[in-house]
């Protein structure tokens, strides 16, 4: 995993251009989370400041500070925030974090006392003219007498991928990169302590320091050694393949001291195993947090629409073949929409970093997810039925001229179309499993009719948006479920016939570049008759090459297969703290090996995997 | 790919096949190997053309893909006999779709048996769920689809009339403008047609749906035209109006609420305040303007602006408190929980 450079870090940035401040947030004015216990008679002390103050040269990268709002992620929650230890608090309240990286006080008190360490949570969010992005989370608790952690013990701090921020304190299966230390021990002194999940929790897996590429983190507790002079010692932590994260903070790591006899509960740090999963297995409270994340992309933030006018199209409904080109029909379709769903995944978990993009297993019936509370009702009309409490329920595409909702009747309701089974798209790819063939295969047997038959049927259905065309089906949210099962077949099928090399000729097949195919490889596409274009070996399809729009490429020779479209509107691509792929401009090798699980060092990958599979298994 | 790749490609991949295997990742593997077989064995059954259609229809039915080359091409020889019966022709079809494109005696037998009414209507169910799918990949409508506007059967109708219309086929869409500007030359059913409208690129059916929303008197038509018509600047008068008409049903009502959210998003608040104000609206009709209010104004550069609480929020604040409904102060409190106005 390439670190973090602080101040260079480009994420989802609040405002087009700008950097993400990276924010620490501190309970009782400490880094060690022993402390990190409120009351609901006064206020405890909280503080804040942004980490990456200055960029090169010693400039502040954000100068004025930058404005954030404290609060409970969820409108409703039982923490107050005030100014002093005295006042009742509000349920949230604006702030300005210093632009030199000084902290900004204020004070936190509970309504309600809380059964479970780590279940409280103080979320910070931007507080600008532009976009909100959640900036921070720290789990705390408001116990109901004695904190589980008594004062006086020796400190020690966690820090998950090596940062004291609290975003990238989110696992997949692949492991993280984290580390430990005492804080208050004495010079020449040691102390053994052991890395557990919290009593009542199994979501985590620790590995130490000596942890190989291409393996994770499998140890349900971990001895270490840490040295009295505050150095800090090396784990990997990743998620417990059979106990995926229901909630944010649900997976507790609980540090705790072995040496000498006596045991001692040191520290507890929470983080979440985020997992896309069967989106007709969530539970009600995870299929709103979903849906909440896209309203605010869709409806609030009008963000969504970027993704409805890139698919297939330039402009308004209309198809565009060059557009189309750069994600179908070629080797590229697999990797350009890995991309795509990721992005998205990225935007909703901007507006709350639980939501992982979860996947419509479309070859099984999903009665769940075909409700009024979730994805839509088929009605007597053209238009799914939402219930009014439902946040999509006037689900909005600002510009395209269509009506609030979502056009869709599926033929089979709550149940699934006539598709290949799970089993049958992993054989594609015969006889011996290479992309070259099952790209093909699964776009044309499995992702095709997947959109096609979800949309009309032999009563005459007036079309769905997802079945429509390529250049509509993005308008409905179903899209994304749907693409994100496509990648979750594809990554199984990585995982099954061990073609996830991304340098191997079967794991992709246009290995090079569209300038320079590897030996062997065949050229870009000839344009015969000055019309057709064969099979789609274009700018975009090879495995060095970047890909639209995120390079931001356009235009081109005409009818070259270098011509992109003229507009590229989703760039750059949004990176995060958790590691530095797929860059700003990713290429297709770069979405390939997905969950690194062919690295050289351990790696959080593109950080995220699925409920039914562990790659490293 | 030629053969020197191939090998090259076997002796690179030995190492990543030499891993050791968890059993889930076998047996997923052995099942994978299994299935092949089975489906290898179906297609024999269904090949055998001595067994009873019924039979060889029941073998294939459950799998959708073949896997080897060669029964392809027995399922294409299938497909093209004449002396097969039309369910087992369809079936076989059903099971060739991606290779329909390369084929150009396949492609021909789609468009024949999709475009002629004569055709057994099995052989042109199949046609029609195939080129549903090629249609879904390649983008474009192709002019065959044009002989399908007058198709007697009116799915066969409603496909065509979509297909084309989603890509801008300006003949579809003036034919369906004329059957709604005139009944008597109807394609398909109006509400219908306003549906598929809505589906066009240019929106020049405003103009005739807006005629069609101040003249019919159908319930499912009306409710289908105020929905569509919301983006049309010219109709918002008419939109604003029903929206408030006690008289009106609820429905279209709300329908045209959420048309006025549709075309003019910004404004929502000035559209839901006067019928909150007006102390009669069903509580179902306050609740969803209020949802649509949230959407706009729980947004960060709208609540950091802001210094004072507007008309608007105290009187979502009076229904948190007094109303009757229980759902319409839920989303209510929701507002204020999400907006948090400066009370």
């Amino acid at each position: 995993m390439v670190p973090l450079l602080l101040g260079r870090c480009a994420t989802l940035a609040p405002c087009p251009g700008e950097l993400l401040p990276v924010v620490e947030i501190q309970v009782n004015n400490s880094a060690s989370s022993h402390d990190d216990y409120g009351k609901t008679i006064s206020g405890t002390p909280l503080r804040a400041r942004i980490t990456n103050p200055l960029g090169p040269g010693g400039v502040q990268n954000f100068p004025g500070g930058v404005g954030v709002e404290v609060r409970n992620p969820a409108p409703t929650g039982s923490l107050r925030f005030a100014n002093t230890a005295f006042e009742a608090g509000a349920l949230a309240m604006f702030r300005t974090l210093p632009a030199d990286g000084g902290w900004n006080n204020f004070f936190v008190r509970g309504t309600a006392t809380n059964t479970v360490d780590k279940s409280a949570i103080v979320e910070l969010v931007t507080a600008n003219t532009c976009d909100e992005v959640v900036l921070a989370r720290k789990a705390m608790m408001i116990p109901p007498d004695e904190p589980p952690i008594t004062g006086g013990n020796p400190l020690v701090e966690v820090e998950i991928n090596n940062t004291p921020a609290t975003l990238d304190d989110y696992v997949a299966w692949s492991p993280m990169r984290s580390r430990v230390r005492w804080s208050n021990g004495a010079p020449n002194t040691v102390m053994t302590v052991s890395l557990r999940n919290m009593p009542g929790t199994d979501h985590l897996r620790f590995a130490g320091s000596a942890l190989a590429g291409g393996a994770t983190a499998t140890e349900t507790t971990l001895s270490l050694t840490l040295n009295g002079n505050g150095t800090w010692t090396t784990f990997h932590v990743a998620g417990n393949f059979s106990s995926p994260s229901a909630m944010d903070k649900d997976a507790v790591l609980e540090v705790r001291q072995v040496n000498p006899a006596n045991v001692v509960l040191l520290s507890r740090e929470g983080l979440m195993v985020r997992i896309r999963k069967n989106a007709n297995t969530l539970s009600a409270a995870e299929r709103d947090r979903y849906l909440q994340a896209l309203k605010k992309a869709g409806m609030t933030y009008v963000e969504y629409i970027d993704f409805v006018r890139t698919h297939s199209r330039m402009s308004m409904g209309v198809y565009d073949d060059l557009a189309h080109r750069q994600a179908h029909a070629g080797s590229g379709f697999l990797p350009w929409h890995r991309a795509f769903v990721l992005h998205l995944e990225r935007v909703l978990q901007a507006a709350d970093p639980s939501v992982a993009l979860h996947y419509w297993k479309f070859d099984s019936n999903a009665p769940n997810v075909f409700t009024q509370q979730f994805m839509g009702a088929n009605s007597a009309g053209p238009f799914v039925l939402l219930a009014l409490s439902n946040p999509i329920k006037f689900w909005l595409l600002p510009g395209e001229g269509v009506p609030v909702g979502i056009q869709r009747r599926t033929p089979y309701g709550t149940g699934h179309p006539d598709l290949p089974t799970d089993v049958a798209t992993l054989a594609m790819g015969t006889p011996i499993f290479q992309y070259l063939f099952f790209r093909e295969e699964m776009e044309g047997e499995t992702h095709n009719p997947a959109h096609a038959l979800s949309g009309f049927d032999d009563d005459g259905n007036a079309g769905s948006w997802i079945a429509g065309s390529p250049a509509l089906a993005t308008r409905d949210p179903l899209f994304f479920f749907l693409h994100s099962n496509v990648d979750r077949l594809w990554a199984k099928w990585q995982w099954l016939h061990n073609r996830s090399l991304p340098t191997h000729v079967f794991t992709y097949d246009l290995q090079g570049s569209h300038d320079a195919p590897a030996p062997g490889v065949p050229s870009p596409d000839y344009v015969e008759g000055g019309i057709f274009i064969l099979v789609n070996r274009t700018l975009g399809q090879y495995a060095d090459d970047t890909m639209w729009p995120w390079d931001n490429v356009t235009g081109g020779v005409f009818m070259s297969t270098a011509q992109r479209p003229d507009i590229a509107i989703l760039k750059p691509f949004p990176i995060v703290l958790t590691g530095s792929l797929p860059l700003l401009k990713p290429t297709v090798r770069s979405m390939i090996d997905y969950a690194a699980t062919n690295a050289a060092q351990p790696s959080v990958g593109l950080d995220f995997g699925y409920d039914d599979f562990n790659p490293f298994q | 790919m030629n053969m020197r790749m191939i090998v090259v490609s076997l002796l690179l991949t030995l190492p990543a096949m030499l891993h050791a295997q968890s059993p889930s990742k076998e047996a997923l593997g052995r099942e994978v190997d299994e299935y092949r077989q089975t489906v290898h064995a179906a297609a024999v059954t269904f090949l055998n053309r001595q067994l009873p259609a019924a039979e060889r229809i029941r073998a294939i039915e459950p799998h959708k893909v073949l896997y080897d080359e060669q029964q392809v091409e027995q399922f294409k020889s299938v497909v093209q006999d004449a002396r097969e019966p039309a369910e087992v022709r369809a079936a076989a079809l059903d099971r060739l779709v991606r290779h329909v494109p390369g084929d150009p005696r396949l492609n021909q037998l789609v468009v024949q048996w999709l475009t002629d009414p004569r055709e057994p209507l099995p052989l042109r169910r199949a046609a029609l769920r195939a080129t549903g799918i090629l249609q879904f990949s390649s983008g474009r409508a192709p002019e065959f689809l044009q002989k399908l506007l007058d198709d007697p059967l009116p799915q066969f109708r409603v496909f065509a009339f979509t297909r084309l219309i989603i890509h801008g086929d300006p003949r579809a869409q003036e034919k369906l403008i004329r059957g709604l500007e005139d009944p008597g030359q109807e394609s398909v059913p109006a509400p219908t047609a306003i549906a598929i409208l809505s589906m066009a690129p240019k929106k020049e059916f405003y103009p005739a749906v807006f005629k069609v929303l101040r003249q019919t008197h159908d319930d499912a038509t009306r409710l289908e035209a105020i929905r569509a018509i919301g983006p049309y600047a010219e109709a918002r008068p008419t939109l604003i109006a029903i929206s408030r008409d006690a008289n009106e049903n609820e429905s279209f009502r709300e329908t045209a609420l959420g048309a006025l959210y549709a075309g003019d998003r910004d404004n929502i608040v000035s559209y839901v305040e006067p019928i909150l104000a007006s102390g009669n609206a069903p509580p179902g009709l306050q609740a969803a303007g209020i949802q649509m209010t949230i959407d706009i104004r729980q947004a960060m550069a709208f609540r950091i602006r802001r210094k004072r609480a507007d008309s608007y929020d105290r009187l979502v604040a009076r229904l948190a408190r007094e109303a009757g409904d229980p759902d319409l102060r839920g989303v209510a409190r929701q507002y204020l929980d999400s907006v948090r106005p400066p009370l």
